[in-house]
């Protein structure tokens, strides 16, 4: 007989289907995981958190990070909705560079007990900074106020 | 190992490849345990007690000789022995030292050899445990304690990595790095409270420690002009040193008359790479020497977008002038891997002139100077720092002098995010990583 595979069922929303948050203000929403049974289920991790993209390799720094195990409270319901809330930090702000972009997301993973996990993510933005564009050297005209030997 | 990058994901297993890993640590491990439980068993344990735990008596000398052997490779090697008879031991015995040292020489062999004399008796020290072991001679072979370093950095290295891996197996990259920045200590100086309000934003501290004397700070140079004059200096030395042997070897033949084109054709790419670093060499000799230093002060930092500061640059020199300029620069920087190789890439995402000037003399002992005003624009990003990418502004000063290579000196500054209207905000509690437990 063929044993399906499930796959969890993760959804995140974040209260009031904010997208763009400044620094200091408050990150709230819930997240709920569906479509396989408890007892499959072995923990559960929520982390909110920068990651880079573009050229280099990935840097990834952890905000906000908790963690449910069934094999530490085992009459913990894995499936049940959960919220979370944290404040949001001065920096990083997102950014979308030439070679160095910053994400922030929140990140929700399942982990069942066949050693697989699944991971989904909600992106938010952080802060307002401006698309880059590729720039010629802007030049500021001055007037020289050059003085030779001091002033 | 053999798993690709395609993007951002990987191919391959994670739980193959941390099994992979763990079993080759492991092994690594258990090498260096069984190598280093062999070299004490054999050489280690039986050196120190000798010199520790053998008793003192004497012996006679009765015959010497010089044993032939082999080692691994065939190659033939001596071992001093005296047959000696003492009180402890009912037969005789043929011995020299615990280890049964060897040499290469015949004649290091039979030096050793020659302190004894046959018929004569000499102090000797037997095994308690095992009288029929006995020693005319104790003492350490230094050259072998330092072979131990050999199992013990296979100890290490595999015993380090195996506990690394077993620790994170099974952890997210999330839970990893949530640990990581919760047990991260700061050897030398607790973290600053601006450094936890602003995570990933540069320390600030080396560019505020020098107070200017026309505005608050003078800011440092980012890269020293000894180091890259020590590095010119180093690169044209020791290439140029070992083209010249096969210029010599070239010179040599042409001078003798064998003209050997296929040497002549394989040193003379060699020859313009050493002419480059020679040219650069002197170039750098040439600003160093000839461009004097440029001063940069700022009226305060670090930088916040959207508001104004003052900047005042001094150069000094003998020198015509064609142009000065000042800029601010802002660069992102990006480190990956591609193959064995670590590649960085820097693009300029902003560049604006402060101040422009041309066609003026600084003369001997006398310096130019200028003020000039600076706006880090609203909105732009704040300074960066990451294990792989950062984003980095600086001011820079240009120049173009008469009959010298141009010139450009930067100094490094750090812009924080604008202000909030109510305040930054003030790091959460490191408990906000949560207990495994459960809530």
């Amino acid at each position: 007989m063929i044993k399906m595979l499930s796959q969890p069922l993760i959804s995140i929303q974040i209260d009031q289907r904010q997208q763009v948050f400044e620094p200091g203000e408050v990150l709230a929403g819930a997240f709920q995981i569906d479509a396989v049974e408890p007892a499959e289920l072995s923990s559960v991790e929520i982390s909110v958190l920068w990651f880079t993209e573009g050229t280099g390799d990935e840097d990834l720094g952890v905000h906000y990070f908790e963690r449910w195990s069934a094999a530490d409270v085992p009459e913990l319901n894995l499936h049940q909705r959960r919220r979370f809330q944290t404040v949001l930090p001065n920096s990083p702000l997102s950014y979308e560079g030439l070679s160095v972009k910053i994400c922030w997301c929140v990140r929700v993973r399942a982990f069942l007990r066949q050693g697989r996990d699944f991971v989904a993510e909600k992106s938010f933005q952080l802060g307002n900074v401006p698309l880059i564009q590729p720039q010629a050297e802007e030049a500021v005209e001055k007037k020289s106020d050059a003085q030779a030997g001091g002033e | 190992m053999f798993g690709k990058k395609r993007g951002h994901r990987r191919t391959g297993s994670k739980t193959l490849r941390n099994a992979g890993e763990i079993l080759f640590f492991a092994l690594l491990f258990v090498l260096g345990t069984a190598f280093l439980v062999l070299l004490l068993a054999r050489k280690v344990i039986p050196e120190w007690r000798a010199n520790h735990e053998f008793l003192e008596t004497t012996a006679t000398v009765l015959d010497k000789r010089i044993e032939h052997r082999h080692d691994p490779d065939g190659n033939l090697l001596f071992v001093p022995q005296a047959k000696i008879h003492d009180e402890q031991s009912p037969d005789d015995i043929w011995t020299y030292d615990i280890s049964a040292s060897s040499y290469s020489r015949d004649a290091d062999a039979e030096a050793l050899l020659d302190r004894f004399e046959v018929g004569q008796t000499y102090p000797c020290w037997y095994d308690p445990l095992n009288p029929e072991v006995a020693v005319l001679v104790r003492g350490y072979s230094l050259w072998f304690w330092m072979l131990l370093l050999a199992p013990v950095g296979f100890m290490l290295i595999g015993g380090g990595r195996l506990a690394y891996t077993l620790w994170h197996w099974g952890k997210s990259p999330e839970h990893q790095a949530a640990r990581g920045q919760l047990g991260r200590i700061d050897l030398f100086e607790e973290l600053g409270a601006r450094e936890k309000d602003f995570p990933t934003i540069p320390h600030d501290a080396d560019l505020t420690n020098s107070p200017g004397t026309h505005f608050q700070f003078r800011l440092p140079s980012s890269r020293s002009q000894g180091w890259r004059l020590l590095g010119a200096a180093a690169a044209c030395l020791i290439w140029n040193g070992l083209v010249a042997v096969f210029v010599v070897l070239a010179v040599r033949k042409h001078v003798q008359g064998e003209f050997d084109w296929r040497l002549d054709l394989l040193v003379l790419p060699f020859l313009l790479v050493g002419g480059f670093l020679i040219y650069y060499f002197v170039r750098e000799i040439l600003i160093a020497t000839g461009v004097g230093p440029t001063i940069m002060e700022i009226s305060d930092h670090p930088l916040v977008p959207g508001q104004a500061y003052q900047v005042y640059v001094s150069q000094q020199g003998h020198l015509s002038m064609k142009s000065l300029e000042v800029l601010l620069r802002c660069e992102e920087q990006a480190t990956f891997r591609q193959g064995t190789d670590t590649r960085t890439d820097r693009r300029e995402v902003f560049s604006q002139r402060l101040f422009r000037t041309g066609d003026f003399q600084i003369l001997p002992g006398e310096h130019f100077e200028t003020r000039c005003e600076l706006r880090v624009p609203e909105g732009a990003m704040h300074s960066f720092e990451a294990d792989h990418n950062q984003v980095q502004w600086r001011l820079a000063v240009r120049g173009e002098a008469e009959g010298w290579p141009p010139f450009e000196r930067s100094y490094p500054v750090v812009v924080y995010p604008p202000p909030r209207t109510n305040g930054n905000v003030a790091a959460e509690p490191v408990d906000h990583v949560r207990n495994e437990v459960g809530v």
